[in-house]
């Protein structure tokens, strides 16, 4: 029996292995019929290969380099991170963490003048457009993040450290855990679940220094560095947070809004989230000038030195909470809530314009704790939402 | 907060990105748009890569092939539309190439009308055994047994043997390789 097209055509290819290549061998060896055979699929496959040939790039069409692939895809990966680092769901929670990390950190209340012990309370909320391309460098790693990181690598004590979320199933364990009263939504139509966080707290001492350093390498020409922040000792507290949650939020950590099928599932979902947490706390010892220190961080995060000198004035450093959002890319607005006024956030297109209807994170500060609602609703249903927590 | 770049995507594109393009590129014949989805390709790596990325290799071509097959029948609906309307053909609006290589792309052309005239998996199992893949990598691309590729490649062969003889009969002319 001789050899069939499909089993010279795989010998051709080298693919034919073990038992089948010494068969196929041995019979080539005695067979005059099926060595023809061979030339003739022989010189069809290569006839084919230059004919396909033909589809090759020609020198104007070859590829682009290899460097130039990767700082494209950075590039994308940097325009999506700048969405998503608001419409992300833990959102929030960290850009209240980075925020706290960056600059609040170093933010001490002026109130106890000359006593050894200050205290920052959030009291409001404000929103810092701004270009969100300098906090992240060419590598994709945040240019803020790695200096911050070189700053405090060795010389933070974590003094309460952070442990895994836990799923509590009724308010009041919510509750006993997190340290603080948490609130529901009275007109919700399904059970809601509970995470909690438990937040943590460390401590450090100022190396001035070793921050003069990295802002020097960071090509930031700040304001020169206060003689008395050396050795300024800073407790940083990050109370626990619950998260409480409606619909199914299983897909919410990896949602990518410019994804076709997540946005369908999100409308699907039915999934409404409620953050709370108290305010954080920065303590220093003794004071230092925060808005000098703030001048440092917004430098950090892009502005021009004039630019930072001028946004410092207008911030009281002592109660508020400075949450950075890209420029061009997300809008806001005050909305009453809740009983105070709150900040409603939203992606904009180029012209100012809302992008879509669903995807709106409302910020509210009540009672010394932090509220922020987020899910797929419409702007009213989430005002809804948010005025009826009890 | 940031999702940096995961560490095997560099090295995805240093081994890969040259192969990706060109196999997309002989598949759509058009270097801007086997450009773009080469580029898909890559950031659907970073996005969502797979769970296992073992074969890595396998993986690209086969959401590159999904993405070349997407575009060509978009440009295939596209192109049915314009002869409705009575415009130019595909062929005619492709980017126009210097004197010296005219030969080139009268038989390139030839070559792409036979490959729409095979299966959707025939012209792309043609393409991407020239492109070099093995069996193996050709089945993980498009989702077949590696036994059956020897079967479904010979098949492939003699159907565009066949039709690139008709064709060239056709237009008075003996294909390469005879």
């Amino acid at each position: 029996m001789h050899l069939n097209d499909e089993i010279l055509r795989t010998y051709l290819d080298g693919e034919l292995n073990g038992g089948r290549l010494t068969d196929t061998v041995q019979h080539l060896s005695g067979c005059t019929s099926c060595q023809e055979r061979l030339m003739q699929v022989r010189a069809r496959t290569e006839a084919i290969h230059s004919h396909l040939a033909t589809l090759d790039p020609l020198t104007a069409e070859t590829p682009r380099s290899t460097r130039s692939v990767i700082r494209i895809l950075d590039q994308k990966e940097h325009n999506l991170m700048s969405k998503r680092l608001i419409w992300r769901p833990a959102w929030t929670i960290l850009a209240i963490v980075a925020i706290l990390a960056v600059t609040l950190s170093f933010q001490p209340a002026r109130a106890l003048a000359s006593s050894f012990l200050n205290l920052f309370r959030v009291q409001q909320v404000t929103l810092l457009p701004m270009d969100m391309s300098a906090l992240r460098g060419s590598s994709g790693e945040p240019t803020l993040g790695r200096a911050i990181a070189q700053i405090f690598s060795d010389s933070i004590t974590v003094t309460r450290q952070h442990e895994d979320p836990q799923v509590v199933s009724t308010t009041d364990e919510a509750a006993g855990k997190a340290g603080f009263p948490v609130r529901t939504w009275v007109s919700a139509t399904s059970q809601p679940s509970f995470e909690v966080d438990s937040g943590m707290a460390f401590e450090f001492i100022v190396d001035r220094k070793k921050i003069g350093q990295v802002i020097s390498e960071a090509g930031i020409q700040g304001p020169d560095l206060p003689q008395d922040l050396d050795g300024v000792k800073v407790d940083v507290d990050i109370p626990a947070s619950v998260v409480v949650s409606y619909g199914n939020c299983q897909f919410f950590g990896n949602y990518d809004q410019n994804d076709p099928d997540d946005r369908a599932l999100m409308a699907k979902s039915g999934c409404v989230q409620i953050v709370q947490m108290p305010s954080p706390t920065v303590r220093t010892e003794p004071e230092i000038d925060a808005s000098q220190i703030a001048v440092i961080g917004l430098q950090f995060m892009g502005m021009s030195k004039e630019e930072a000198n001028e946004y410092s004035q207008t911030v009281d450093w002592a109660s508020t909470l400075v949450i950075p959002v890209p420029r061009d890319e997300v809008g806001s607005e005050d909305v009453s809530v809740d009983g105070v006024t709150g900040k409603l956030l939203y992606p904009v297109n180029s012209d100012g314009e809302i992008k879509q209807s669903d995807s709106y994170i409302l910020i509210w500060v009540k009672d010394g704790l932090l509220y922020s609602v987020y899910g797929a609703l419409d702007r009213d249903s989430l005002l809804n939402v948010a005025n009826n927590l009890q | 907060m940031s999702q940096t770049r995961p560490p095997f995507l560099e090295e995805a594109v240093q081994q890969y990105w040259e192969r990706i393009y060109r196999v997309l590129f002989r598949l759509t014949g058009d270097p801007a748009e086997a450009d773009d989805l080469a580029l898909e390709t890559f950031w659907r790596l970073w996005q969502k890569p797979p769970s296992d990325v073992a074969n890595l290799g396998g993986w690209l071509y086969r959401v590159a092939m999904r993405l070349g097959l997407n575009s060509m029948r978009a440009r295939w609906r596209r192109w049915q539309y314009e002869q409705h309307a009575g415009r130019r053909s595909l062929e005619e609006t492709d980017t126009p190439l210097p004197e010296s290589v005219a030969e080139c792309a009268e038989e390139r052309r030839l070559v792409r009308q036979v490959l729409r005239q095979l299966t959707e998996r025939q012209a792309q199992l043609l393409i991407l055994r020239h492109s070099g893949l093995s069996y193996q990598e050709i089945a993980t691309a498009l989702d077949i047994r590696a036994v059956s590729v020897g079967k479904l490649l010979e098949r492939a062969e003699q159907d565009f043997f066949r039709l690139f003889l008709d064709a060239t009969e056709g237009a008075g002319k003996l294909p390469a390789g005879e």
